[in-house]
């Protein structure tokens, strides 16, 4: 009797959490789809579009010339990959990986590609989430060029990405002595700390970072985002603000630590420090995603604005069949729509390849606030023996080692 | 207005545009063989690939997209061929450009080009050769909407690649449900029907007693007085609907809607001076026929073809039906709650009716007389 009770009580919340969640999306797709009619504009001055920087500058303009004069000439491809995964990673903007692609094209399927286009190839088809062709192209570079330390790294972040923690130690382990020794430390350490070592990882890293002259702005930021996360998962919360923020400092490009750094702020409830940290930053879907979160919870109109931007970006992807961002659209159908039910099928799809600990996170709550088991996602935090104060505030003062 | 609204959008939507991969939106509508099209590709893309940035200062107004028309609708359909597939025979379909416009997508502002097609023959399946952007991006993506003979699919176009998509002809289902939502969408915008409706029903929360519209003292005598009208005029014109797509009715359409204007104009006159009181229901009745005539006429706009033709019958009319009964809802428990005041009886309903006389004769006036004559 009781059971059925409860499942006509659930069976109830969840219609009304659906209803409203449809209710929202609605108002959403109304504000959305106002301005749908193609239009003549009025006067021939009208700009249309701001051309990015990247593609207009007069130095990628010259490299285009450069290598269409010359076809053949693999180092003039190469600058211009280069220059376009450079503008990819500034502005987080997948058309520059495309181009990346495009440009070395002609010499990736050579049988003789030469390392460097292989690799740089390899980063832009992992920041387009293509992960199992990044990994085919790592593994020819690294049969050719068995000391390519930026082939080992990315090789290093592809495994750890898809969960696979102990081919990322092993892949990181050959950095050691071909790269500066913080990077391959910085490698190892983060793939262990996902399996049990998390405290002593922390403090190793910590120690290591104490010095961190001559590194450039790119790889400190990348150390500082890695203490930052393991310091969340220690819930040592102002640690891991100073680290995110250092991140930032050395490299304000940095979407990922900035992201992180919001993730903090939410966490705790700072939606005004949140819009100050984005609110430059609404091109970039996983921010944008953050600024809606915030804003939905402070309820202004720019709140509304982003939730509605979001919401159109979401739709844009789904028509497109654009799988990129799953772990940001099971976030808003999860923290902004309110639909855990849908929220957790894409999380469920997004745990296939990414199981970094924003997608153990998205994973395990997903299934809290749909009612499922927590049967698949705990066993696997068991058998890896995963800690993360964030997944259970209660249970992590006992379960994180000293 | 549209300008400031141009301006006002461009403001907030220039700085904060998304970020995402390239793709652009081709709709396809197949009518036996010929076809049309309309094709939006991100002005980004274009620009990157033949440079419209004319002054090269970053930033692309529609002067300089505008002087490029000729050189993108160049390019864009050299990079797109569509050939009919009939019987093991493919002919390529002559591609026609047409108008050039504007629109705006999340990720920005993008060309939209129309588009009109002639096949040498009517094909059983679609094939689309794409390879926009290619060698220039890998991951572009057509996203492409095919409708043919009522019905619709989306398809993702891979650049560089082949597709052919077979034409599908519509299942029961779907005939259904299509027309469904056109019988709703019908009596919605269908003005007239609507206002001959209001004629009939706006008095039957009322009574004429003593030379006055007086409000009925019961719910149950109001909502019976709206059953028998809904009825009568659902049954009335259920059957000329249903004999006159079965062929076995025709009249011109001119002589359906003047008459149909005539039937309106009489219910409103019919409010102010009333003659039949309590028996509208049998005005709804014998109105109601031509009306009928009337959404057949529609029906057969709709491109009705045998295939399915029940379907599409019973779907369209449960559609009025469903239509209707929701102004009803709407409007009956307001009219029913307000029924005794002053205002409804002495105002709204004269007032109304009249408004409604003066378009049904403007109706009679422009439907009846030949276009050539027509005046107004």
């Amino acid at each position: 009797m009781t059971s059925s009770l409860r499942q006509n009580r659930n069976g109830a919340t969840c219609c009304l959490r659906r209803a409203r969640a449809l209710g929202l999306a609605a108002v959403l797709a109304v504000c959305t789809t106002v301005f749908a009619e193609p239009y003549e504009p009025e006067s021939y001055d009208t700009v249309l579009i701001r051309v990015p920087a990247a593609t207009s500058s007069r130095q990628t303009q010259s490299l285009r010339r450069a290598l269409a004069s010359n076809p053949q000439d693999l180092n003039a491809a190469l600058d211009l990959a280069r220059a376009w995964l450079d503008a990819g990673r500034r502005e987080g903007d997948p058309r520059f990986f495309s181009y990346v692609q495009a440009t070395l094209e002609p010499w990736i399927e050579r049988n003789d590609a030469s390392v460097d286009v292989l690799v740089l190839a390899a980063t832009s088809l992992q920041s387009l989430h293509r992960f199992t062709q990044a990994q085919s192209l790592l593994d020819r570079a690294l049969a050719s060029d068995p000391r390519n330390a930026q082939a080992w790294l990315t090789k290093a972040t592809l495994l750890q990405v898809h969960g696979d923690f102990a081919a990322a130690r092993n892949a990181c382990s050959h950095l050691v002595g071909v790269t500066d020794h913080r990077i391959a430390l910085g490698c190892l350490l983060s793939a262990q700390s996902m399996n049990g070592r998390l405290a002593e990882s922390y403090a190793a890293l910590s120690r290591i970072m104490t010095n961190h002259n001559g590194l450039d702005g790119a790889t400190l930021s990348w150390l500082s985002s890695l203490l930052g996360e393991m310091a969340v998962r220690l819930a040592k919360d102002s640690a891991a603000q100073r680290h995110f923020q250092l991140a930032l400092k050395a490299d304000p490009d940095d979407s990922y630590a900035r992201g992180e750094l919001a993730d903090l702020y939410l966490r705790q409830s700072r939606y005004a420090e949140v819009i100050a940290l984005l609110t430059r930053h609404e091109a970039h879907d996983p921010l944008l995603l953050r600024l809606a979160i915030a804003g939905k919870q402070l309820d202004t109109s720019a709140g509304k604005r982003w939730m509605s931007m979001y919401d159109a970006r979401y739709k844009a992807a789904r028509r497109a069949g654009d799988a990129t961002h799953l772990r940001e659209h099971a976030r808003y159908l999860l923290e902004v729509l309110g639909d855990a039910d849908s929220a957790l099928q894409v999380a469920e799809r997004n745990w296939r390849t990414q199981r970094e600990p924003a997608d153990i996170r998205l994973y395990r709550r997903t299934a809290i606030a749909s009612g499922r088991s927590l049967d698949v996602i705990d066993a696997w935090i068991a058998t890896h023996d995963y800690q993360d104060a964030t997944l259970d505030p209660k249970l992590t003062a006992v379960e994180v080692r000293p | 207005m549209r300008t400031l609204l141009a301006a006002a959008l461009l403001l907030i939507a220039l700085p904060c545009l998304a970020h995402k991969q390239s793709d652009s939106y081709l709709a396809l509508s197949m009518e036996g063989n010929s076809l049309e099209g309309r094709w939006d590709i991100a002005l980004r893309d274009l620009d990157f690939v033949i440079g419209l940035d004319a002054d090269v200062n970053g930033e692309l107004t529609w002067g300089e997209t505008r002087r490029g028309a000729e050189a993108i609708s160049k390019y864009a359909f050299s990079h797109l061929i569509v050939s009919a597939v009939e019987a093991g025979n493919t002919g390529r379909c002559d591609l026609l450009p047409g108008r050039l416009l504007i629109d705006d997508h999340v990720d920005g502002a993008y060309a939209v080009l129309f588009f009109e097609g002639e096949c040498a023959r009517t094909p059983n399946q679609l094939r689309i050769d794409y390879s926009l952007l290619a060698g220039f991006d890998p991951n572009h993506r057509g996203l492409l909407e095919l409708r043919s003979n009522g019905t619709a699919q989306s398809h993702v176009l891979a650049n560089d690649r082949r597709a052919t998509f077979d034409m599908l002809s519509p299942d029961r289902w779907q005939q259904f449900r299509s027309f469904l939502a056109e019988g709703i969408r019908h009596i919605w915008l269908g003005l007239d029907h609507l206002l001959f409706l209001f004629t009939l029903l706006l008095p039957s929360v009322v009574t004429h007693r003593d030379g006055q519209w007086q409000g009925r003292s019961g719910l149950r005598e109001s909502a019976i007085d709206i059953v028998k009208v809904v009825t009568a005029f659902t049954l009335a014109h259920s059957l000329t609907l249903s004999l006159a797509a079965l062929g076995m009715i025709s009249l011109p359409s001119r002589i359906v809607e003047s008459t149909i204007a005539l039937t309106v104009f009489l219910g409103a006159l019919n409010v102010l001076f009333p003659v039949v009181k309590e028996r509208r229901w049998a005005l709804a009745l014998g109105f109601g026929l031509v009306h009928g005539l009337g959404f057949a006429s529609v029906l057969s706009d709709l491109g009705l073809t045998s295939t399915h033709l029940l379907e599409a019958l019973i779907g369209f009319n449960v559609g009025v039906e469903l239509g209707q009964l929701a102004i009803v809802l709407m409007l009956m428990p307001a009219a029913f709650l307000i029924r005794d005041s002053t205002f409804y009886r002495r105002i709204l309903l004269p007032t109304c009716s009249a408004v409604i006389g003066v378009l049904a004769i403007y109706w009679i006036l422009t439907r009846a007389l030949p276009p050539e004559l027509a005046l107004l």
